[in-house]
């Protein structure tokens, strides 16, 4: 989080935020609720969920969305972003996959020319809601990092490792691979490709849900800029006051 | 056919179908039963005998400072802080979008010292604009009735006590306009409030504590003013009288939304009310000692109905065809020696009114609390939306049309039936109402017009089903469609319920909110119904509940349908 922490919020309240800030930003247009509880989760986990949308919003506020999906096989998609920011058809997204390994066992999307991919982990937590083992991988070339998500057993969250080198892969330099699957050894095999055997998680699954544990103690950390930021596209929602309006109210 | 064949086993036979139990008509006319909110509560603090005492008391002549309760519940130790002060009152409101008020008050987890009190000094009595940290799990603030609380005062500081004839009218000495909890200006999550102190860990139980620490306290500061205006003559208030006290609440629109935005914790509320209904019918019979309480509770719940005073001609009418066609059935069930209690429902469908029914139905829960105390803890539910993305879309229109039904059967190209937009106003967000086609906002609108929805999707379903096929996945729909990706996983999640949705077009031009208001407020627990619109509601809580003076004696739980005291 950029700039000083000088406001505590509960969960519950910058749930609630960030489901004006997407509700003032797309109306009903998109499932606002999930898109916010999933900046949320990244946001309880110390992922800065917040700074994503306030650094995306260019992207964001753009109203025309030109995504292209294709089907490789009955298990496996492929979608263009074509440079946009992922947060909207994240969770759409990850569903195809979610559907298919669902239904025939595994799944797999190859998302390519997006950005903000860390907007995926919240599809990670609903597989292992749903018993189901995944990952997610990507190349930063900003950064020269590789990033891998990997929820490899029946836990609630995923192990999350960063390499300091660049793995090829489909997702290239803007992309990302989200794998779903049944069984272990599919997500294992996807993921031995890249991760060194003896990579030390940057932060493990037990580590993740301490930090949603201190924060539910605590609440979360904003800085008044930012609270103001997202207070100010969610205000677009209020309607000014008139007379008319306060009989609305039952006066 | 024997007794025992007719109580049977099978409780499922009597739990009432979902079209008739959620229809909001219905709703609108429940009332509070044994596992209501705040009646869950109080037997919890009796029986556990919590320990409830002033810990920091500094009130001026008027009544006006700050007040510390420390109370100790079997787990933990809590600080109940309350702030009185003078109120101009030309600032007195109940609506929300007030700014100042006679009482403000806090919930908090520990004992609060001088520095603690001086944070929350600073804060509470700001309300929504001030802050509060963790420790903290609720925020309310009340207003005085001032002509009630004046004309109490003036009657015990000299040496009488109220009449009883203006208690009956008000009911209250202050009446609560919001009460906060869930987080709200930084207090604690609801997940923290039941994980850490589960004390409070039942839906509501927190704010329904607060609203009886506030009775309390309107309780005390009325003696405490009493004796400091004339100390020679004023006498405390009778304590019959003071149980007779309840807290005031006035209700609006804010409550409305909560119910359509959490359908699974509405089902599960139901549910429970069902289940209990369902036991008492299916495994008890009407006994003599039964038959004796249930003639009992029947005339106290008639001369309760009497008792209410509103302005409200319509509620009015409500209480004196209930009360009548309790009298009806009251005859009827005296005359006919029945077996067992369904053929008292089944007379009841098909003689009295829905409010009588559901009257009638109170009643006989109020008869069995042994038999469905154990239900209180079924009331939370963790509730998860999910999306279950590998579903045939033939399942999913399938689904649709038998679960929704009520929803595909609301003619939208009516402009009626989308007549209204609820919207968030400017001022503290307040939820209101617009008229759609008249008033500038519905591009704000809020996601409540649940039906709408069901039927735009179910359109765009059953065209992609044609451009597509029937066998393909939810999850290409919504990928296709991502604006009814909300309303897809929100009919999935129900649609595996047993009562599912409350069936209401929210956005009819004749919407009656209160009626949402009123279900929402039977589950709290409160009575007295007061409707000032139809979009806002004043009713009394704890009205014949123990007082804090109480616990530790063997008050039971019978407070139920208050009526007007004795007093010699």
């Amino acid at each position: 989080m950029d700039g000083q922490a000088e406001l505590y919020l509960s969960l519950n309240e910058l749930r609630a935020l960030l489901r004006r800030t997407y509700e003032a930003l797309y109306h009903h247009g998109y499932d606002f609720a999930v898109m916010a509880r999933s900046c949320l989760w990244l946001e309880v986990h110390g992922f800065d969920g917040i700074g994503l949308i306030l650094r995306s919003l260019d992207d964001l506020e753009t109203p025309c969305r030109e995504i292209k999906l294709s089907e490789t096989s009955q298990n496996q998609f492929v979608l263009n972003g074509y440079g946009r920011c992922l947060i909207p058809f994240v969770n759409a997204a990850a569903d195809l996959a979610i559907g298919s390994a669902e239904e025939n066992g595994f799944g797999q999307i190859d998302i390519i020319n997006v950005f903000g991919r860390l907007n995926i982990l919240a599809a990670l937590k609903k597989t292992a809601r749903l018993n189901l083992y995944s990952t997610a991988i990507w190349y930063d070339a900003g950064e020269a990092r590789t990033h891998i998500l990997w929820l490899n057993s029946s836990k609630d969250l995923p192990d999350y490792y960063i390499l300091d080198e660049s793995k090829d892969g489909p997702w290239g330099q803007s992309g990302l691979r989200f794998v779903c699957s049944k069984t272990a050894d599919i997500i294992s095999e996807n993921v031995n490709v890249v991760l060194p055997h003896d990579a030390v998680p940057y932060k493990t699954c037990e580590q993740l849900a301490r930090a949603h544990d201190l924060v539910l103690e605590n609440g979360i950390p904003i800085s008044v800029e930012a609270y103001s930021k997202l207070n100010k596209i969610a205000d677009r929602l209020l309607v000014p006051s008139t007379d008319a309006s306060r009989r609305g109210a039952g006066e | 056919m024997s007794i025992q064949a007719k109580i049977r086993d099978n409780r499922t036979e009597f739990m009432r179908p979902a079209a008739t139990v959620m229809d909001v008509s219905r709703l609108g006319c429940l009332y509070p039963y044994p596992l209501s909110f705040m009646r869950s509560l109080l037997r919890r603090v009796m029986t556990q005998n919590w320990q409830i005492k002033p810990a920091n008391i500094s009130l001026d002549d008027e009544g006006y400072g700050h007040a510390i309760y420390e109370i100790t519940t079997p787990r933990a130790v809590f600080s109940y802080v309350i702030f009185a002060k003078y109120l101009n009152p030309e600032n007195r409101s109940d609506r929300v979008i007030a700014e100042d008020w006679d009482m403000t008050v806090t919930l908090c987890e520990g004992q609060v010292d001088t520095e603690r009190l001086a944070k929350l000094k600073a804060n509470v009595p700001l309300q929504e604009k001030g802050r509060v940290d963790t420790s903290c799990f609720v925020l309310s603030r009340a207003n005085k009735s001032v002509r009630n609380f004046e004309s109490v005062v003036t009657s015990l500081a000299a040496g009488q006590q109220p009449d009883l004839d203006a208690m009956a009218k008000v009911g209250y000495l202050y009446r609560t306009t919001a009460v906060y909890g869930s987080g709200k200006f930084g207090m604690a999550d609801w997940d923290k409030v039941k994980s850490r102190w589960p004390d409070f860990g039942s839906p509501f139980d927190a704010e329904m504590f607060s609203c009886w620490m506030i009775r309390h306290f309107s309780l005390v500061q009325a003696d405490h003013v009493a004796a400091k205006r004339s100390p020679e003559t004023a006498v405390e208030m009778d304590e019959k009288i003071k149980r007779y006290v309840g807290i005031g609440n006035a209700t609006g629109l804010g409550m409305a939304p909560y119910l359509i935005n959490h359908p699974l914790l509405i089902n599960n509320w139901i549910e429970v009310r069902e289940t209990a209904l369902a036991r008492v019918l299916s495994m008890t019979v009407p006994d003599e000692i039964k038959r004796g309480h249930f003639i009992c509770l029947a005339l106290k719940a008639m001369q309760h109905l009497n008792e209410i005073s509103t302005d409200n001609e319509d509620q009015n009418t409500l209480n004196a065809n209930a009360r009548k066609d309790l009298e009806q059935a009251l005859k009827w069930f005296e005359s006919d020696n029945i077996s067992a209690w369904y053929e008292l429902t089944d007379y009841a469908a098909s003689h009295l009114s829905v409010e009588a029914r559901e009257l009638l139905n109170v009643l006989l829960l109020e008869l069995y609390p042994d038999l469905i105390s154990d239900l209180k803890d079924q009331l939370c539910v963790d509730e998860i939306y999910s999306l279950q993305a590998n579903m045939r879309l033939d399942d999913l229109k399938k689904l649709i049309e038998t679960h929704y039904a009520w929803a595909l059967d609301i003619d939208y190209s009516d402009p009626k039936t989308q007549g209204i937009f609820w919207y968030r106003s400017e001022e503290k967000m307040e939820p209101r109402l617009g008229r759609r086609f008249e008033e500038p906002g519905a591009a704000s609108e809020m996601l409540l017009g649940i039906g709408w929805y069901v039927c735009a999707c179910y359109t765009d379903l059953c065209e992609f089903i044609v451009l597509h096929s029937a066998k393909t996945t939810t999850a290409r729909f919504v990928f296709a469609h991502p604006q009814h990706r909300y309303i897809t996983r929100r009919m999935q999640t129900m649609a595996k319920t047993r009562y599912g949705e409350i069936r209401i077009n929210a956005i009819d031009l004749d919407v009656l909110p209160i009626q949402l208001l009123r279900c929402k407020l039977s589950f709290f627990g409160v009575g007295k119904f007061d409707p000032r619109s139809r979009m806002w509601v004043r009713n009394t809580m704890f009205q014949g509940a123990p007082l804090v003076s109480d616990i530790g004696s063997n008050i039971g739980d019978t407070w139920c349908f208050p009526i007007r005291p004795t007093v010699e």
